[in-house]
């Protein structure tokens, strides 16, 4: 379960004005992100052609993940504030913890597909406060054995956002000074149900909840808006069955749908955890790196753009999408002499 | 004037090319014959899609920085503690895509362009100290024997040049440079040049798709061309190159600081990667007292009035000065320049191949033209859906003065059989037929002739009508232009040096597309770019294209000058994309298949790392070169020739 230091929640708790959430705010934004530099890696090394239902499942939920992201700077810029998205800390460190003093023992990596990185990793960001029991026909009696525990004296992202949701409450509609230019609502890329400008806090709890129920599903549901929330799309991935209702069993759902496992001969043996520098200057992994680097670099100071006044930088930063997915593409076919890997984008802020 | 100017920064570094290569075989745009080996890497003696069907189309600069700057007094410095441009970065955009490197059509791949580049000078942490757009002016003065390949694209080098325009400014920077520059140039431009060299198109090198850069930035005075230097053009006497194997460059008398610039940053043949000049012995740059002299006969004090040593050879000079070589200039020297021809002597303890005796005081590589003339065209390249117009204007000077009233012939070059193809035999060759390029000329028209105005300058209407789909699976027609003003030589205008227009089909408005409309289109395109197709969009596909419709229509309704426009390689007509938008705008986000879903075939083609594989010399042993502009240039040469 991905859990918040309790002081967090009780700094958001104390809040006295509008000020003292900006840095919650900004937090939930490089929380939001931080997932994303994995999830693509995970899906950079798919190779072409191969694991395509793993890679529209991974693919979703990054996209998801970017909903969330602009849906917490609409919520920022709503009530005053200022997302910064081009600074040099705004990339966490892989591998190492998420930000907003996530759980100790979750470590975070750049890595390949597998089965265990979905469970151990992304299973585990994503996973709700109270997982429904949704049994695996063939592997029940596993899945209840690797259930993991929770984790007493921490609270849940979902705990952290609903005392955001709380707090806007009790403040009341009058801290909804934001520039109303600001709000990112563009309609071509998320329907208006789910990306819509905050303004009060009606639209702000109620954008607070596509966050949470995308991410977690609800407590009596796997599902949201007809998907599986990331936790249950992920597992199918696990237990290598689409999610599929099931009235035998008490939940109504079951992992008991079509294949829909990891080939792991479809995956690129991608250097886990790499850093650019671990490419000899010179090699073309190495330029490759760099320029993937510069390139998510720009993409980063393009959304910065985006949600710092201008929204219509949002096409250069979908255009910057599109050259990371093949730049993130060119890598990981790239094999590295010596060794039994292939190059991995690396993720690290380099502004040029 | 320009970036020839006494106030500019050289910079050096590296430069991406990524250009996709499917499309480099005109018989590839054949729908009809397009076979999936096609998308794949060229192996033993089959083509394929060539060296890098993968290319993305990217240009960008790689680790460029700036090496030197000039002042106006002609001082300059290259310690970064004197000034702090010293050292920065020359780079593309910080938050966009990389710009994209664009040929007008497979059957012209000698007008590379840089689109959606975009230029500024950074210390990587605080603002730019400037940045701008580059307009998309072609190179130019490209050559194929510079070196140091033995042929080849890594044996070719030419010149960009262009203006960087809706310049940004960062006054923060205390440079005197940057404050010299900002207070020189005018119209919101900055003037650039980039010199591209040792271009690496073997897949297997780390350096693949890499090339060295050098380059020069100074300002743009209003009124004076973008893509070429209206000054004192040096032409060898033979085709591309002099006797001793220097090629076109450009020099400028800058009067009001009596100085002589002159670029090389393209001219002497290099023997590795960085540009070391191959050494043809001591140069030293004069002005023909004797406008007659012609090339390799040696001077005389009575011919020859030196002006200064070239120091070319110096260790990394290229790198340190851009290329560019100032000297100033006495009085006696600066009127003798004005109606008497330059020339660079290069004295070696052996000259090959001398016509006269060498009198101890040289030979001459290199001279300006016959009578100091040049003539160039701008902008070179158009692109018209017919039936529309453009215009050009010719621009013509005598010793860097404008020559005004001078008459103009402009002839099209007609029909030109064979351009663009590949392979000829072999498994895996294409079958279509490679169209003719140049006909109808009836669909191409302008005057004969053009006068130039007291500015030197002829602005002509060129007018395209519809050709009629004259080349069957591919859009329009691609024309060149050649022009000549009265007096010139042969070589006075560069081998490459047309305008060229490539005149798209006219379509036939329709409110209602079906996908037979639109789907030959996108097929032809998700056939020539693979990475669009794999990675992106299968473009072959109806029910890939209407679920992607939403950023389809995002990119087919930028700009062209914007870095994301879709085709990369701008080659589509207003009509066709009108048609393309419109199919989009009424299909639903899931259509139910219409076609057959992507071949099987297509899916199982190897990865680019099994490609890697098997691609090399070693895989083999029956490796061909298949090197871009050096396969089009020499067919190109030879219908030339041959039509002649």
């Amino acid at each position: 379960m991905l859990s918040v230091q309790p002081k967090i929640l009780e700094s958001v708790r104390s809040a006295a004005s509008a000020e003292d959430l900006y840095e919650h705010l900004q937090a939930a934004i490089e929380l939001e992100h931080a997932t994303i530099p994995p999830y693509l890696t995970s899906l950079f090394s798919i190779k072409p052609g191969m694991n395509t239902a793993a890679h529209s499942v991974i693919g979703s939920v990054v996209v998801q993940e970017m909903l969330h992201l602009t849906i917490a700077c609409n919520i920022l810029n709503a009530i005053g504030g200022s997302p910064v998205l081009d600074k040099p800390g705004f990339i966490p460190v892989y591998p190492g913890p998420l930000p907003m003093g996530v759980r100790s023992g979750l470590v975070v990596g750049l890595e390949k597909l597998s089965r265990t990185l979905v469970y151990e990793v992304f299973m585990s960001i994503e996973e709700p406060e109270q997982p429904l029991d949704i049994p695996v026909k063939q592997l029940e009696a596993r899945l209840a054995a690797l259930a993991p525990e929770p984790s007493p004296g921490f609270a849940t992202i979902g705990d952290f956002y609903a005392a955001i949701a709380a707090k806007i409450t009790e403040l009341g509609n009058g801290i909804f000074t934001g520039d109303p230019s600001r709000q990112v609502v563009d309609p071509t890329w998320f329907p208006p149900d789910q990306l819509f400008a905050v303004h009060d806090v009606a639209t702000a709890t109620q954008a607070i909840q596509v966050i949470v129920e995308q991410g977690e599903g609800t407590p009596t549901s796997p599902e949201e808006e007809g998907e599986p929330a990331h936790y249950y799309r992920f597992a199918q991935l696990v237990y290598a069955r689409m999610l599929v209702r099931d009235p035998t069993t008490a939940t109504g759902w079951a992992y008991a749908g079509a294949g829909l496992g990891i080939d792991p001969a479809g995956v690129w043996n991608l250097l886990p955890n790499a850093k650019a520098a671990d490419y000899p200057v010179g090699s073309r992994a190495r330029y490759v790196a760099d320029q993937f680097n510069g390139s998510y670099t720009n993409l980063l100071r393009a959304l910065h753009t985006t949600f710092n006044g201008d929204p219509a930088s949002l096409k250069s930063a979908m255009g910057l999408m599109s050259e990371l997915h093949i730049l993130g593409h060119t890598m990981a076919a790239l094999p590295i002499d010596g060794t039994p890997y292939y190059a991995s984008p690396t993720f690290e802020y380099t502004p040029a | 004037m320009s970036y020839l100017h006494p106030v500019r920064l050289a910079f050096a570094g590296l430069f991406q090319a990524d250009m996709s290569t499917v499309n480099n075989d005109v018989r590839h745009y054949d729908n009809a014959s397009f076979e999936p080996v096609f998308q794949d890497l060229q192996k033993g003696p089959s083509w394929n899609g060539w060296w890098n069907p993968n290319g993305s189309g990217a240009f960008r600069f790689v680790g460029c920085k700036v090496t030197a700057v000039w002042y106006g007094d002609g001082t300059s410095t290259s310690d970064p503690a004197e000034d702090p441009v010293v050292g920065m970065t020359i780079t593309g955009a910080d938050a966009r895509t990389a710009g994209k490197l664009v040929d007008i059509d497979p059957q012209w791949q000698l007008a590379s362009a840089p689109w959606g580049l975009k230029v500024r000078l950074t210390d990587g942490n605080g603002p730019d100290v400037f940045s701008g757009s580059y307009l998309p002016n072609a190179f130019r003065d490209l050559w194929f024997s510079r070196g140091p390949a033995k042929g080849g694209d890594g044996a070719a080098s030419s010149t960009f040049q262009s203006v960087i325009e809706g310049l940004s400014w960062n006054a923060g920077v205390d440079s005197r440079f940057a404050r010299e520059l900002q207070a020189t140039t005018t119209a919101d431009a900055l003037s650039i040049r980039m010199a591209t060299f040792g271009y690496v198109d073997d897949i297997t090198d780390p350096m693949f798709t890499l090339g060295t850069m050098i380059g020069c930035i100074g300002p743009y005075l209003e009124g004076e061309p973008t893509s070429f230097v209206r000054g004192r053009r040096f032409v060898p006497a033979g085709p591309f190159t002099s006797w001793n194997g220097m090629t076109y460059f450009s020099g400028h008398v800058d009067t009001a600081s009596s100085t002589l610039l002159l670029d090389l940053s393209n001219a002497f043949a290099i023997t590795d990667r960085m540009g070391t000049p191959n050494d043809i012995g001591d140069a030293t740059i004069g002005i023909l007292r004797d406008p007659m002299l012609t090339e390799n006969m040696p001077v005389s004090s009575a011919t020859f009035l030196a002006i200064a040593d070239v120091p070319y050879k110096d260790p990394n000079w290229l790198a340190r000065t851009g290329g560019v070589f100032a000297t100033p200039l006495t009085a006696e020297q600066l009127q003798l320049a004005a109606d008497h021809p330059l020339a660079l002597v290069t004295k070696a303890p052996v000259n090959p191949g001398v016509t006269g005796d060498d009198l101890g005081t040289g030979l001459v590589a290199i001279r300006e033209a016959a009578d100091g003339l040049l003539i160039e065209a701008e902008p070179a390249v158009h692109r018209i859906d017919a039936p529309g117009t453009s215009s050009v204007a010719f621009i013509a000077s005598r010793y860097g003065v404008p020559l005004a009233n001078a008459t103009v012939t402009l002839t099209q070059t007609g029909k030109v059989e064979g351009q663009g193809g590949g392979q000829t035999s072999g498994p895996n060759t294409p079958t279509a037929p490679i169209p003719d390029m140049g006909v109808p000329t009836e669909a191409f028209v302008f005057p004969p002739t053009t006068t130039t105005d007291d500015t030197g300058v002829a602005i002509v209407q060129i007018e395209g009508k519809d050709p009629g789909n004259p080349r069957g699976y591919i859009d329009g027609q691609v024309y060149l232009m050649d022009f000549r003003v009265e007096g010139m030589t042969n070589p006075t205008r560069q081998p490459f040096d047309f305008v060229v227009v490539h005149i798209r089909d006219a379509v036939e408005p329709n409110p209602n597309p079906t996908w037979d409309d639109v789907g030959p289109i996108l097929t032809q395109y998700g056939n020539l770019y693979p990475l669009m197709d794999s990675q992106i969009v299968n473009l072959r596909d109806p029910v890939s294209v209407a679920a992607n419709k939403d950023v389809l229509e995002l990119v087919f309704n930028l700009d062209p000058s914007d870095s994301n426009y879709m085709p990369v390689t701008r080659d589509l007509s207003a009509g066709k994309r009108d048609l393309i938008l419109r199919w989009l705008a009424n299909v639903p986000d899931t259509v139910e298949a219409a076609a057959p879903r992507r071949a099987a075939a297509a899916q199982a083609r190897p990865s680019p790392a099994a490609q890697l594989e098997q691609a090399g010399p070693a895989a083999d042993g029956i490796h061909v070169d298949v090197d871009s502009k050096q396969v089009f240039a020499d067919n190109f040469l030879r219908a030339l020739r041959g039509g002649r």
